[in-house]
C-alpha cells in the first residue's frame, strides 16, 4: 500500500508536468492551429537560465521566476519572428516552421553553450524526502504536484474572469469574429504564446527539480510526451490536455512500477499501445470536440 | 456616415466585388440585396476590414477607414453581425456579451448598454449562464445582435440576419431593427429575402455580379418588385448559383 501511494505521488507529479506542457501546446494550437514543437526548446532555455543565474550567484527563489519571465518573453519573440510570417498558412507549413525553430534553438544551445549536460544547483530542501507514516515521497514531487494544481487553477480563473482570457477562448472558437469585437488579433496571439512560455518554463523548473541537470535536448522528450498527452486528451481542448497529461503520467509510472522485470523494456511500447487503443475507440481524444478552450 | 467608392475585392483570381459605390446616411436603414454569390458578404467584409479591398476607398464618419485593421474600425463605431451569427459557441451568453464590449473602457456606460440589450432581448437575461452553442438559431441571432450592440456602434452592419430562421423569428428580428433605427442607430443590412428587407429599409441597392445594378428608395424598388425579382432570378441563372 505504501508503495502504491508513493507511486501515485510520482504519477501525479509526472502527470502534472505533462499536463502543463500539453496545456502549453493546446493554448497555441486551439487559436492558431499550430503544433509548436519549439515548445521543448523553450523548456531547455528555462534550464539554461537557471544554470546562468546560479553562476551569477542568484538564489533559486529568484532564478526560477527569472527563468519564467525570460521564457515568456522568448515565446512572444518567437511568435513575432518565426510564426507571424506564416500565420494563416497551412498546418504543414506551420509545423515545419516550428521544427525549424526547434532545431535552430537546439543547435544554438549546442554551439554557444555545450553539448554536455550542465549541472543545475538546487536548494537542499528540494532534494529532501517527506515521510507520511510509511510511504515516503520527495519534496520536489510534492512541490511539482502543488505547483501544477495552482497553475491550472490560476489559468482557469484567467480564462473565465478576464476579458483577455475570454478573448482567448473566443479566438479558439472563431478568430475573425473575435477581431470584430475590437480585440487585437496580435494581442490575443501574443498572450497565447506568453502563456505557453509560462507553462513551458514552470514545467521545466519542475522537471529540472527532479534531475538537476540540463542539456540541449532536454525539452525534446517531455514535449513529445506532451504532444501525445494532448492528442490523447483531444487536441485543442485545454481540459483534454490536462486529463491526457495526467493519464499519460499515470500509465507510465504504474507500468514502470508494476510490470514484471522481463516486461520492463517494453514499457514505452505498452504505454503507446494503450494510447493507440484509446484513440481507436475515441479518435477525437478523451474530451470530445477538438476546438474548444477552457470547457 | 458611410460611403464606399469604387470598391474592389479579389480572392486570388476571383473578382468578388467589382467597383461597388454605396452610401449610408445617418439614421437610415439601407438594404443591400442580391443573389447568392453576388458579392454582398464580400462588400461587408471589405467595409469592416476583414478583407482588404484591392482598390477603392471606404469612409466612415468622415475618415478613410479602408486599409485599417478591423479592430480599429470596430472601435471607431461600426460593427458587423456576421452571416450565420457566429456567436462564440463554447462561451456563455454573458461572456459573449461581455466580449462585445471589449473595446470600451467606461464600465458604467457598458453596464447601461448591457441593461438596454437585456431589455431588448429578455431571453438573453434568462439564458445568461448558458453556453451559446446550445441556444436555438433565433436566440443565437438575438445574441449576435446583442453582442454587436454592446460595442455601442453608430452603424450596424448585418449579414443575412434571416438565414435559417423561422418566418416568425425573422419578423421579430426585423421589427427589432426598426426599433433600433428609431433609437438612432444607422443600419446597413444584406439580405437575400428582398421583400422582407425592402419592408423596413429606407433605401436599397441591388448588387449583381459584384457591381451595383439598381438603387433607389425602398418604396420605388418595392413597386418594381417584379423587376427586382426578375433581376435577382436572372442573376441566379447567370451565375449558376
Amino acid at each position: 500500500m505504501a508503495y502504491f501511494l508513493a507511486q501515485s505521488g510520482n504519477a501525479l507529479s509526472l502527470g502534472g508536468i505533462y499536463a502543463l506542457l500539453a496545456l502549453g501546446l493546446a493554448v497555441v494550437y486551439s487559436i492558431l492551429g499550430l503544433i509548436n514543437f519549439a515548445h521543448g526548446a523553450l523548456m531547455t532555455l528555462a534550464g539554461y537560465v537557471l544554470v546562468f543565474a546560479a553562476v551569477l550567484g542568484l538564489p533559486f527563489y529568484l532564478s526560477a521566476p527569472l527563468a519564467i519571465v525570460v521564457v515568456m518573453a522568448s515565446a512572444v519573440l518567437l511568435e513575432m519572428i518565426a510564426f507571424r510570417p506564416v500565420r494563416g498558412a497551412s498546418g504543414a507549413t506551420m509545423l515545419l516552421t516550428s521544427f525549424a525553430v526547434a532545431v535552430l534553438l537546439q543547435l544554438a544551445f549546442q554551439l554557444f553553450i555545450s553539448t554536455r549536460p550542465q549541472i543545475v544547483p538546487l536548494p537542499a530542501f528540494l532534494t529532501a524526502t517527506l515521510d507520511f507514516g510509511g510511504f515516503a515521497i520527495g519534496v520536489n514531487r510534492v512541490i511539482s504536484v502543488v505547483v501544477a494544481v495552482v497553475v491550472l487553477i490560476a489559468l482557469n480563473i484567467f480564462l473565465r474572469r478576464s476579458v483577455l482570457g475570454l478573448a482567448m477562448r473566443a479566438a479558439a472558437d472563431d478568430f475573425n469574429v473575435t477581431r470584430l469585437m475590437g480585440i487585437r488579433a496580435n494581442r490575443v496571439i501574443a498572450t497565447a504564446f506568453a502563456l505557453s512560455g509560462l507553462l513551458a518554463a514552470v514545467a521545466a523548473v519542475l522537471w529540472i527539480a527532479q534531475r538537476s541537470s540540463v542539456d540541449p535536448m532536454m525539452g525534446l522528450v517531455p514535449v513529445l510526451k506532451a504532444f501525445i498527452a494532448a492528442t490523447l486528451g483531444g487536441l485543442g481542448s485545454l481540459l483534454g490536455a490536462v486529463l491526457g497529461g495526467l493519464l499519460l503520467g499515470a500509465i507510465e509510472i504504474y507500468l514502470a512500477s508494476y510490470l514484471p522485470d522481463a516486461a520492463l523494456p517494453f514499457q514505452g511500447a505498452i504505454t503507446l499501445g494503450i494510447v493507440i487503443l484509446v484513440l481507436v475507440v475515441r479518435p477525437q481524444g478523451l474530451v470530445g470536440a477538438s476546438r474548444e478552450l477552457g470547457k | 456616415m458611410l460611403s464606399a467608392m469604387d470598391l474592389h475585392v479579389r480572392y486570388g483570381a476571383i473578382r468578388a466585388v467589382r467597383g461597388v459605390d454605396l452610401a449610408v446616411e445617418e439614421g437610415e436603414i439601407v438594404a443591400l440585396l442580391g443573389a447568392n454569390g453576388a458579392g454582398k458578404t464580400s462588400t461587408l467584409m471589405a467595409l469592416v476590414g476583414l478583407v482588404r479591398p484591392v482598390q477603392g476607398e471606404v469612409r466612415f464618419a468622415g475618415e478613410v477607414v479602408s486599409g485599417r485593421d478591423t479592430e480599429d474600425i470596430v472601435t471607431s463605431g461600426m460593427t458587423l453581425v456576421p452571416e450565420g451569427r457566429h456567436v462564440f459557441p463554447s462561451l456563455t451568453v454573458a461572456e459573449n456579451l461581455r466580449l462585445g464590449a471589449a473595446s470600451r473602457r467606461d464600465r458604467e456606460a457598458v453596464a447601461r448598454t448591457r441593461s438596454e440589450v437585456l431589455d431588448l432581448f429578455p431571453i438573453l437575461a434568462e439564458r445568461s449562464g448558458q453556453v451559446a452553442g446550445t441556444l436555438s438559431g433565433g436566440q443565437q441571432q438575438q445574441l449576435a445582435i446583442g453582442r454587436a450592440l454592446m460595442s455601442a456602434p453608430r452603424l450596424l452592419l448585418l449579414d443575412e440576419p434571416s438565414l435559417g430562421l423561422a418566418p416568425q423569428v425573422v419578423d421579430d428580428i426585423f421589427d427589432l431593427l426598426v426599433r433600433l433605427k428609431q433609437r438612432g442607430l444607422t443600419i446597413l443590412i444584406v439580405e437575400q429575402d428582398a421583400v422582407a428587407a425592402l419592408d423596413i429599409a429606407d433605401r436599397a441597392y441591388v448588387i449583381v455580379n459584384g457591381a451595383i445594378s439598381m438603387q433607389g428608395p425602398a418604396a420605388e424598388l418595392r413597386a418594381s418588385k417584379q423587376i427586382a425579382h426578375a433581376y435577382l432570378g436572372a442573376t441566379m441563372v447567370e451565375t449558376g448559383a
